[in-house]
Protein backbone atom coordinates (compact mmCIF):
# COMPACT_ATOMS: atom_id res chain seq x y z
CA UNK A 1 0.00 0.00 0.00
CA UNK A 2 1.41 3.19 -0.75
CA UNK A 3 0.16 6.20 1.28
CA UNK A 4 1.47 9.62 2.49
CA UNK A 5 -0.06 10.17 5.92
CA UNK A 6 -0.70 8.01 8.68
CA UNK A 7 -2.11 8.74 12.47
CA UNK A 8 -2.56 6.47 15.49
CA UNK A 9 -4.27 7.37 18.44
CA UNK A 10 -1.55 7.21 21.02
CA UNK A 11 0.11 10.28 21.42
CA UNK A 12 -1.17 10.65 24.56
CA UNK A 13 1.39 8.01 25.77
CA UNK A 14 4.31 9.27 24.18
CA UNK A 15 5.58 11.63 27.02
CA UNK A 16 4.06 10.77 30.05
CA UNK A 17 3.94 13.09 33.45
CA UNK A 18 6.54 11.23 34.14
CA UNK A 19 8.83 11.29 31.07
CA UNK A 20 11.53 14.00 32.41
CA UNK A 21 13.69 13.90 34.93
CA UNK A 22 17.16 15.15 36.32
CA UNK A 23 20.42 13.15 35.15
CA UNK A 24 22.23 13.21 38.70
CA UNK A 25 25.89 11.73 39.07
CA UNK A 26 27.94 11.75 42.15
CA UNK A 27 29.40 14.98 40.83
CA UNK A 28 25.66 16.75 40.31
CA UNK A 29 23.25 17.29 37.74
CA UNK A 30 25.00 16.65 34.21
CA UNK A 31 21.72 16.65 32.56
CA UNK A 32 18.26 15.29 32.22
CA UNK A 33 16.10 12.31 31.00
CA UNK A 34 13.31 11.81 28.90
CA UNK A 35 11.29 8.87 28.56
CA UNK A 36 9.90 8.61 24.90
CA UNK A 37 7.32 5.74 24.23
CA UNK A 38 5.82 4.30 20.66
CA UNK A 39 3.15 5.86 19.11
CA UNK A 40 2.31 2.96 17.16
CA UNK A 41 0.54 -0.98 17.52
CA UNK A 42 3.68 -2.59 17.18
CA UNK A 43 6.82 -2.28 17.95
CA UNK A 44 9.72 -1.26 15.30
CA UNK A 45 13.49 -1.65 14.65
CA UNK A 46 15.61 1.52 16.07
CA UNK A 47 16.48 2.01 12.58
CA UNK A 48 13.19 3.13 11.84
CA UNK A 49 13.18 6.31 13.49
CA UNK A 50 14.06 9.11 10.62
CA UNK A 51 14.68 12.39 12.55
CA UNK A 52 14.81 13.20 16.12
CA UNK A 53 15.10 16.44 17.42
CA UNK A 54 15.12 17.77 21.11
CA UNK A 55 14.23 21.19 21.92
CA UNK A 56 14.27 23.10 24.95
CA UNK A 57 12.89 26.84 25.39
CA UNK A 58 12.67 26.89 21.90
CA UNK A 59 16.61 25.74 21.38
CA UNK A 60 17.82 22.63 19.61
CA UNK A 61 19.51 20.26 21.51
CA UNK A 62 23.00 19.45 19.88
CA UNK A 63 23.07 15.76 18.75
CA UNK A 64 26.42 15.09 20.65
CA UNK A 65 24.81 16.19 23.81
CA UNK A 66 22.66 13.26 23.47
CA UNK A 67 22.49 9.47 24.28
CA UNK A 68 20.14 7.21 23.06
CA UNK A 69 19.01 4.40 25.61
CA UNK A 70 17.23 1.54 24.99
CA UNK A 71 17.39 -1.59 27.60
CA UNK A 72 20.76 -1.44 28.63
CA UNK A 73 22.36 0.13 25.04
CA UNK A 74 23.42 3.47 24.30
CA UNK A 75 23.86 5.14 21.28
CA UNK A 76 24.48 8.13 19.67
CA UNK A 77 21.99 9.91 17.62
CA UNK A 78 23.95 9.13 14.12
CA UNK A 79 24.18 5.61 14.88
CA UNK A 80 20.76 5.37 15.58
CA UNK A 81 19.56 4.68 11.64
CA UNK A 82 22.34 2.05 11.89
CA UNK A 83 20.53 0.00 14.32
CA UNK A 84 18.56 -2.30 12.43
CA UNK A 85 19.10 -5.49 15.04
CA UNK A 86 17.50 -3.54 18.11
CA UNK A 87 13.81 -3.76 18.24
CA UNK A 88 11.79 -0.57 19.80
CA UNK A 89 9.32 -2.70 21.80
CA UNK A 90 5.84 -1.21 21.38
CA UNK A 91 5.65 -0.68 25.54
CA UNK A 92 9.14 0.17 25.63
CA UNK A 93 10.84 3.13 26.78
CA UNK A 94 13.75 5.18 24.42
CA UNK A 95 15.56 6.90 27.06
CA UNK A 96 16.97 9.96 25.56
CA UNK A 97 20.26 10.86 28.12
CA UNK A 98 20.70 14.85 27.78
CA UNK A 99 23.94 15.95 28.60
CA UNK A 100 23.22 19.57 28.61
CA UNK A 101 24.70 20.70 32.55
CA UNK A 102 21.24 20.00 33.55
CA UNK A 103 17.61 22.31 33.97
CA UNK A 104 17.42 25.38 35.94
CA UNK A 105 14.39 25.21 38.24
CA UNK A 106 12.05 27.31 36.30
CA UNK A 107 9.52 25.31 33.80
CA UNK A 108 11.15 24.52 30.42
CA UNK A 109 9.09 24.18 27.48
CA UNK A 110 10.66 20.84 25.89
CA UNK A 111 9.62 20.13 22.64
CA UNK A 112 10.33 16.36 20.68
CA UNK A 113 10.01 15.67 17.53
CA UNK A 114 10.25 12.30 16.51
CA UNK A 115 9.63 10.90 12.65
CA UNK A 116 9.32 6.64 12.51
CA UNK A 117 9.30 5.31 9.36
CA UNK A 118 6.49 2.49 9.40
CA UNK A 119 8.66 -0.49 7.76
CA UNK A 120 6.54 -2.67 6.54
CA UNK A 121 4.52 -0.33 4.53
CA UNK A 122 5.58 1.91 1.70
CA UNK A 123 5.19 5.19 1.84
CA UNK A 124 5.44 7.85 -0.40
CA UNK A 125 6.46 11.59 -0.09
CA UNK A 126 4.44 14.10 -0.18
CA UNK A 127 5.43 17.58 -1.85
CA UNK A 128 5.74 20.19 0.13
CA UNK A 129 5.94 18.23 3.05
CA UNK B 1 -23.39 -25.23 1.91
CA UNK B 2 -21.78 -25.72 4.66
CA UNK B 3 -23.03 -25.54 7.80
CA UNK B 4 -21.77 -23.06 10.70
CA UNK B 5 -20.66 -25.97 12.48
CA UNK B 6 -17.71 -26.62 10.52
CA UNK B 7 -16.40 -22.79 10.84
CA UNK B 8 -13.94 -22.48 13.38
CA UNK B 9 -13.62 -19.28 15.32
CA UNK B 10 -10.07 -18.06 16.39
CA UNK B 11 -9.04 -14.68 17.60
CA UNK B 12 -6.37 -12.67 16.88
CA UNK B 13 -4.38 -10.83 20.04
CA UNK B 14 -4.14 -7.91 18.08
CA UNK B 15 -8.01 -7.47 18.74
CA UNK B 16 -6.99 -6.40 22.25
CA UNK B 17 -4.57 -3.66 20.91
CA UNK B 18 -5.15 -0.59 22.39
CA UNK B 19 -5.57 -2.42 25.99
CA UNK B 20 -2.21 -3.48 25.64
CA UNK B 21 -0.38 -0.51 24.41
CA UNK B 22 -2.03 1.91 26.52
CA UNK B 23 -1.92 -0.11 29.61
CA UNK B 24 1.21 -0.92 31.14
CA UNK B 25 -0.23 -3.72 33.72
CA UNK B 26 -2.17 -5.13 30.58
CA UNK B 27 -0.59 -8.29 29.03
CA UNK B 28 -1.13 -12.05 27.49
CA UNK B 29 -2.51 -13.24 30.50
CA UNK B 30 -5.29 -10.58 30.56
CA UNK B 31 -5.74 -11.46 26.68
CA UNK B 32 -6.03 -15.31 27.24
CA UNK B 33 -8.22 -14.78 30.26
CA UNK B 34 -10.33 -12.68 28.00
CA UNK B 35 -10.41 -15.28 25.33
CA UNK B 36 -11.65 -18.39 27.94
CA UNK B 37 -14.41 -15.95 29.18
CA UNK B 38 -15.32 -15.27 25.43
CA UNK B 39 -15.23 -19.41 24.43
CA UNK B 40 -12.31 -19.05 22.47
CA UNK B 41 -9.11 -21.20 22.51
CA UNK B 42 -7.54 -20.81 19.19
CA UNK B 43 -5.56 -17.67 19.08
CA UNK B 44 -3.27 -15.29 16.33
CA UNK B 45 -0.33 -13.77 18.22
CA UNK B 46 1.13 -10.54 16.17
CA UNK B 47 5.29 -11.20 16.93
CA UNK B 48 6.10 -7.89 16.43
CA UNK B 49 3.66 -6.79 18.72
CA UNK B 50 3.96 -8.87 21.67
CA UNK B 51 7.23 -9.57 21.74
CA UNK B 52 10.13 -7.45 23.18
CA UNK B 53 12.88 -9.05 20.40
CA UNK B 54 11.78 -8.99 17.00
CA UNK B 55 12.22 -10.78 14.81
CA UNK B 56 13.65 -13.31 17.14
CA UNK B 57 11.82 -13.10 20.61
CA UNK B 58 13.97 -14.19 23.50
CA UNK B 59 12.93 -18.14 24.68
CA UNK B 60 11.84 -17.10 27.83
CA UNK B 61 9.01 -14.40 25.78
CA UNK B 62 7.72 -18.07 23.60
CA UNK B 63 7.74 -19.73 27.03
CA UNK B 64 5.74 -17.30 29.09
CA UNK B 65 3.44 -17.08 26.17
CA UNK B 66 2.79 -20.52 25.84
CA UNK B 67 2.60 -21.12 29.86
CA UNK B 68 -0.06 -18.33 30.25
CA UNK B 69 -2.08 -19.81 26.57
CA UNK B 70 -1.98 -22.93 28.40
CA UNK B 71 -3.09 -21.72 32.16
CA UNK B 72 -6.06 -20.44 29.95
CA UNK B 73 -6.59 -23.23 27.75
CA UNK B 74 -5.55 -21.23 24.71
CA UNK B 75 -3.63 -22.85 21.93
CA UNK B 76 -2.27 -20.95 19.31
CA UNK B 77 -2.56 -21.44 15.54
CA UNK B 78 -0.73 -18.81 13.77
CA UNK B 79 1.71 -16.25 13.95
CA UNK B 80 1.68 -12.91 12.46
CA UNK B 81 4.71 -11.37 10.88
CA UNK B 82 6.58 -9.12 8.90
CA UNK B 83 8.90 -8.51 5.95
CA UNK B 84 10.29 -5.53 7.03
CA UNK B 85 12.10 -4.51 3.80
CA UNK B 86 11.97 -0.50 5.06
CA UNK B 87 14.38 -1.69 7.90
CA UNK B 88 17.45 0.50 6.75
CA UNK B 89 16.88 3.91 5.19
CA UNK B 90 17.60 4.32 1.63
CA UNK B 91 18.42 0.54 1.54
CA UNK B 92 16.57 -1.78 -0.78
CA UNK B 93 16.48 -5.24 0.68
CA UNK B 94 18.40 -7.67 -0.99
CA UNK B 95 16.43 -11.43 -1.64
CA UNK B 96 18.74 -12.58 1.22
CA UNK B 97 17.37 -9.76 3.67
CA UNK B 98 13.78 -11.23 2.93
CA UNK B 99 14.49 -15.00 3.20
CA UNK B 100 16.19 -13.72 6.82
CA UNK B 101 13.16 -12.61 7.80
CA UNK B 102 10.73 -15.15 6.41
CA UNK B 103 13.33 -17.66 8.24
CA UNK B 104 13.04 -15.86 11.76
CA UNK B 105 9.25 -15.98 11.30
CA UNK B 106 8.79 -19.28 10.18
CA UNK B 107 11.11 -20.29 13.49
CA UNK B 108 9.27 -18.33 15.99
CA UNK B 109 5.77 -19.81 14.42
CA UNK B 110 7.35 -23.44 14.71
CA UNK B 111 8.85 -22.54 18.56
CA UNK B 112 5.16 -21.62 19.57
CA UNK B 113 3.56 -24.78 18.01
CA UNK B 114 1.85 -22.78 15.29
CA UNK B 115 0.28 -23.93 11.65
CA UNK B 116 0.33 -21.14 10.13
CA UNK B 117 2.57 -17.91 9.43
CA UNK B 118 0.71 -14.99 8.34
CA UNK B 119 3.74 -13.67 6.66
CA UNK B 120 4.53 -9.99 5.17
CA UNK B 121 4.63 -9.80 1.78
CA UNK B 122 7.51 -12.16 -0.21
CA UNK B 123 8.40 -10.97 -3.62
CA UNK B 124 7.14 -13.79 -6.61
CA UNK B 125 10.22 -14.66 -7.46
CA UNK B 126 11.16 -16.21 -4.34
CA UNK B 127 7.85 -17.72 -3.38
CA UNK B 128 8.79 -20.96 -4.90
CA UNK B 129 12.04 -20.56 -2.66
CA UNK B 130 9.22 -19.75 0.23
CA UNK B 131 7.41 -23.08 0.00
CA UNK B 132 10.57 -25.23 0.14
CA UNK B 133 11.11 -23.04 3.26
CA UNK B 134 7.67 -23.40 4.82
CA UNK B 135 7.81 -27.33 4.14
CA UNK B 136 10.89 -27.72 5.72
CA UNK B 137 9.86 -25.79 9.06
CA UNK B 138 6.29 -27.80 8.64
CA UNK B 139 4.22 -24.26 8.48
CA UNK B 140 1.60 -23.20 6.08
CA UNK B 141 2.54 -19.59 4.78
CA UNK B 142 -0.27 -16.76 3.99
CA UNK B 143 -0.09 -13.73 2.35
CA UNK B 144 -2.82 -11.65 3.86
CA UNK B 145 -5.32 -9.59 1.21
CA UNK B 146 -6.61 -6.43 2.98
CA UNK B 147 -8.25 -3.22 1.79
CA UNK B 148 -7.09 -1.46 -0.59
CA UNK B 149 -6.58 -4.12 -2.67
CA UNK B 150 -9.28 -6.87 -3.87
CA UNK B 151 -8.96 -10.10 -4.85
CA UNK B 152 -9.78 -9.02 -8.26
CA UNK B 153 -6.41 -7.16 -8.61
CA UNK B 154 -3.94 -7.56 -11.12
CA UNK B 155 -1.21 -8.09 -8.08
CA UNK B 156 -3.17 -10.42 -6.41
CA UNK B 157 -3.95 -12.66 -9.34
CA UNK B 158 -0.62 -13.03 -10.53
CA UNK B 159 0.33 -14.08 -7.24
CA UNK B 160 -2.77 -16.59 -7.63
CA UNK B 161 -0.96 -17.45 -10.77
CA UNK B 162 2.48 -18.24 -9.49
CA UNK B 163 0.54 -20.35 -6.55
CA UNK B 164 -0.68 -22.41 -9.49
CA UNK B 165 2.26 -22.42 -10.93
CA UNK B 166 4.04 -23.73 -7.65
CA UNK B 167 1.28 -25.71 -6.68
CA UNK B 168 2.65 -25.97 -2.68
CA UNK B 169 -0.58 -26.45 -0.16
CA UNK B 170 2.12 -24.77 1.68
CA UNK B 171 1.48 -21.14 0.36
CA UNK B 172 -1.98 -19.62 0.40
CA UNK B 173 -3.94 -16.57 0.71
CA UNK B 174 -5.48 -15.10 4.28
CA UNK B 175 -8.16 -12.87 2.58
CA UNK B 176 -9.13 -9.82 5.33
CA UNK B 177 -12.78 -9.35 4.89
CA UNK B 178 -12.27 -5.57 5.34
CA UNK B 179 -11.72 -5.77 1.41
CA UNK B 180 -15.25 -6.15 1.13
CA UNK B 181 -16.28 -3.53 3.17
CA UNK B 182 -19.20 -1.34 0.63
CA UNK B 183 -19.42 1.86 3.25
CA UNK B 184 -17.04 3.39 5.73
CA UNK B 185 -18.16 1.77 9.04
CA UNK B 186 -19.84 3.66 11.90
CA UNK B 187 -17.16 2.98 14.53
CA UNK B 188 -14.88 4.35 11.92
CA UNK B 189 -16.38 7.50 11.74
CA UNK B 190 -16.92 7.88 15.38
CA UNK B 191 -13.43 7.64 15.85
CA UNK B 192 -12.66 9.94 12.92
CA UNK B 193 -15.06 12.39 14.30
CA UNK B 194 -13.84 11.82 18.15
CA UNK B 195 -10.48 13.20 16.16
CA UNK B 196 -11.63 16.31 15.16
CA UNK B 197 -12.97 15.60 11.71
CA UNK B 198 -16.06 17.68 10.31
CA UNK B 199 -19.05 15.46 9.65
CA UNK B 200 -19.60 17.34 6.64
CA UNK B 201 -16.32 17.00 5.52
CA UNK B 202 -16.83 13.63 5.93
CA UNK B 203 -19.77 13.12 4.19
CA UNK B 204 -17.95 14.81 1.45
CA UNK B 205 -15.19 12.32 1.33
CA UNK B 206 -17.19 9.43 1.20
CA UNK B 207 -19.45 10.62 -1.40
CA UNK B 208 -16.51 11.62 -4.30
CA UNK B 209 -14.16 9.10 -2.99
CA UNK B 210 -15.10 7.06 -6.38
CA UNK B 211 -15.43 10.02 -8.27
CA UNK B 212 -12.18 9.10 -10.09
CA UNK B 213 -10.17 12.08 -8.08
CA UNK B 214 -6.75 10.59 -6.62
CA UNK B 215 -5.66 10.53 -2.87
CA UNK B 216 -3.98 13.96 -3.11
CA UNK B 217 -6.38 15.78 -5.51
CA UNK B 218 -8.96 14.94 -2.45
CA UNK B 219 -6.71 16.26 0.21
CA UNK B 220 -6.23 19.03 -1.63
CA UNK B 221 -9.40 19.79 -2.30
CA UNK B 222 -10.87 18.64 1.68
CA UNK B 223 -7.90 21.33 3.05
CA UNK B 224 -9.68 24.11 0.98
CA UNK B 225 -12.53 23.18 2.44
CA UNK B 226 -10.98 24.23 5.95
CA UNK B 227 -10.18 20.40 6.89
CA UNK B 228 -7.09 19.27 9.03
CA UNK B 229 -5.36 16.61 10.11
CA UNK B 230 -8.50 14.39 11.01
CA UNK B 231 -10.01 14.51 7.82
CA UNK B 232 -6.40 14.12 6.29
CA UNK B 233 -6.57 10.71 8.16
CA UNK B 234 -9.91 10.08 6.74
CA UNK B 235 -8.43 10.55 3.56
CA UNK B 236 -5.92 8.00 4.18
CA UNK B 237 -8.18 5.81 5.31
CA UNK B 238 -10.59 5.71 2.92
CA UNK B 239 -8.03 5.13 0.26
CA UNK B 240 -6.10 3.18 1.90
CA UNK B 241 -6.70 0.14 4.47
CA UNK B 242 -10.47 1.26 5.16
CA UNK B 243 -10.78 1.91 1.41
CA UNK B 244 -14.74 0.94 0.62
CA UNK B 245 -16.79 -0.25 -2.92
CA UNK B 246 -18.43 -2.44 -4.12
CA UNK B 247 -17.41 -5.79 -2.85
CA UNK B 248 -15.63 -8.29 -5.16
CA UNK B 249 -17.10 -11.35 -4.48
CA UNK B 250 -16.18 -12.95 -7.97
CA UNK B 251 -12.69 -12.59 -7.22
CA UNK B 252 -12.77 -13.53 -3.63
CA UNK B 253 -14.23 -16.78 -5.33
CA UNK B 254 -10.69 -17.30 -7.28
CA UNK B 255 -8.95 -17.40 -4.27
CA UNK B 256 -11.42 -19.66 -2.11
CA UNK B 257 -9.12 -22.77 -2.94
CA UNK B 258 -6.09 -21.27 -2.41
CA UNK B 259 -6.99 -19.24 1.64
CA UNK B 260 -5.64 -20.77 4.45
CA UNK B 261 -8.13 -19.07 6.90
CA UNK B 262 -10.21 -15.49 6.83
CA UNK B 263 -9.89 -12.44 8.61
CA UNK B 264 -13.10 -10.95 10.09
CA UNK B 265 -14.08 -7.73 12.37
CA UNK B 266 -17.04 -8.49 14.39
CA UNK B 267 -18.72 -6.81 17.36
CA UNK B 268 -21.00 -8.24 19.63
CA UNK B 269 -24.70 -8.62 19.59
CA UNK B 270 -26.50 -7.25 22.14
CA UNK B 271 -28.76 -10.00 24.22
CA UNK B 272 -31.97 -9.58 26.23
CA UNK B 273 -32.16 -11.26 29.58
CA UNK B 274 -33.78 -13.99 28.09
CA UNK B 275 -31.20 -14.38 25.66
CA UNK B 276 -33.20 -12.82 22.58
CA UNK B 277 -30.95 -10.31 20.35
CA UNK B 278 -31.69 -7.38 21.65
CA UNK B 279 -32.48 -4.78 18.88
CA UNK B 280 -32.03 -1.42 21.18
CA UNK B 281 -30.07 0.63 19.07
CA UNK B 282 -28.79 2.58 22.32
CA UNK B 283 -27.90 -0.46 24.35
CA UNK B 284 -26.61 -2.25 21.11
CA UNK B 285 -24.08 1.73 20.68
CA UNK B 286 -23.12 1.07 24.34
CA UNK B 287 -22.20 -2.31 24.21
CA UNK B 288 -20.25 -1.78 20.98
CA UNK B 289 -18.39 1.38 22.32
CA UNK B 290 -16.93 -1.00 24.75
CA UNK B 291 -16.08 -3.24 22.58
CA UNK B 292 -14.13 -0.60 20.51
CA UNK B 293 -11.68 -0.57 23.17
CA UNK B 294 -10.56 -4.23 21.86
CA UNK B 295 -12.81 -5.56 19.45
CA UNK B 296 -12.40 -9.20 18.76
CA UNK B 297 -10.82 -10.01 15.14
CA UNK B 298 -11.64 -12.92 14.49
CA UNK B 299 -9.34 -15.19 11.99
CA UNK B 300 -11.89 -17.78 10.66
CA UNK B 301 -9.91 -21.26 9.68
CA UNK B 302 -11.46 -23.17 6.68
CA UNK B 303 -10.44 -26.41 7.51
CA UNK B 304 -9.70 -28.26 11.21
CA UNK B 305 -6.53 -29.56 12.09
CA UNK B 306 -4.83 -31.03 15.53
CA UNK B 307 -2.98 -28.88 17.85
CA UNK B 308 0.63 -29.40 17.35
CA UNK B 309 3.15 -30.10 19.91
CA UNK B 310 5.61 -27.51 20.28
CA UNK B 311 8.75 -27.41 17.90
CA UNK B 312 7.06 -31.40 16.39
CA UNK B 313 5.09 -31.98 13.88
CA UNK B 314 2.02 -32.13 15.46
CA UNK B 315 -0.23 -35.39 16.73
CA UNK B 316 -3.35 -35.86 19.12
CA UNK B 317 -3.16 -34.51 22.39
CA UNK B 318 -6.04 -33.98 25.17
CA UNK B 319 -6.75 -30.89 23.63
CA UNK B 320 -7.35 -32.53 20.22
CA UNK B 321 -10.34 -34.93 21.92
CA UNK B 322 -11.54 -32.07 23.52
CA UNK B 323 -15.39 -31.02 22.38
CA UNK B 324 -16.39 -28.51 19.79
CA UNK B 325 -13.76 -25.70 20.94
CA UNK B 326 -14.54 -23.62 17.69
CA UNK B 327 -17.86 -23.24 18.40
CA UNK B 328 -19.39 -20.10 17.17
CA UNK B 329 -19.91 -18.03 19.96
CA UNK B 330 -23.33 -16.51 20.41
CA UNK B 331 -22.67 -13.51 21.48
CA UNK B 332 -20.46 -12.00 18.63
CA UNK B 333 -22.00 -11.73 15.02
CA UNK B 334 -20.52 -10.78 11.71
CA UNK B 335 -20.47 -6.82 10.97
Amino acid sequence: MTTTYMKLPYEDRVLRPDALRQLRLSSGVVGFTLDVRLNYYRGLPLSAIEDLELHVGGVQVPDHLILVGLREKLFPVSQVRLAFTEHWPVKGILRLNVYNGGLDPRRHQVNLTLHLRNVYMQFARVSGA
Amino acid sequence: MSSSAEIELAVSLYSFTQRFVERDDYGVEDMFRSLQQLGVRRFEIVGAQAFDQYPRPRAGEVDRVLAAAEAYGCVPFSYGGYIDSGRISGHTPTDDDVMLDLTADLVTARDLGCHYLRAGNIPEHLLEAAAQLAEAYDINVGIEVHAPSRPSDEDIQRLLARYEDIGSPRLGFIPDFGCFIERPTRPAIRRLLAMGARQDLLDYVIANRHTGVSEQEMWDDVRARGGGNAERAAILEFFGFLSFGPADLDGFRTLQPWSHYFHSKVLPRQRGPDGSANSRPQAAHRHRGRWLRGRPDVRVRRTRLPPRRRGGAGGASSAARAPDPFGVHPGITAS
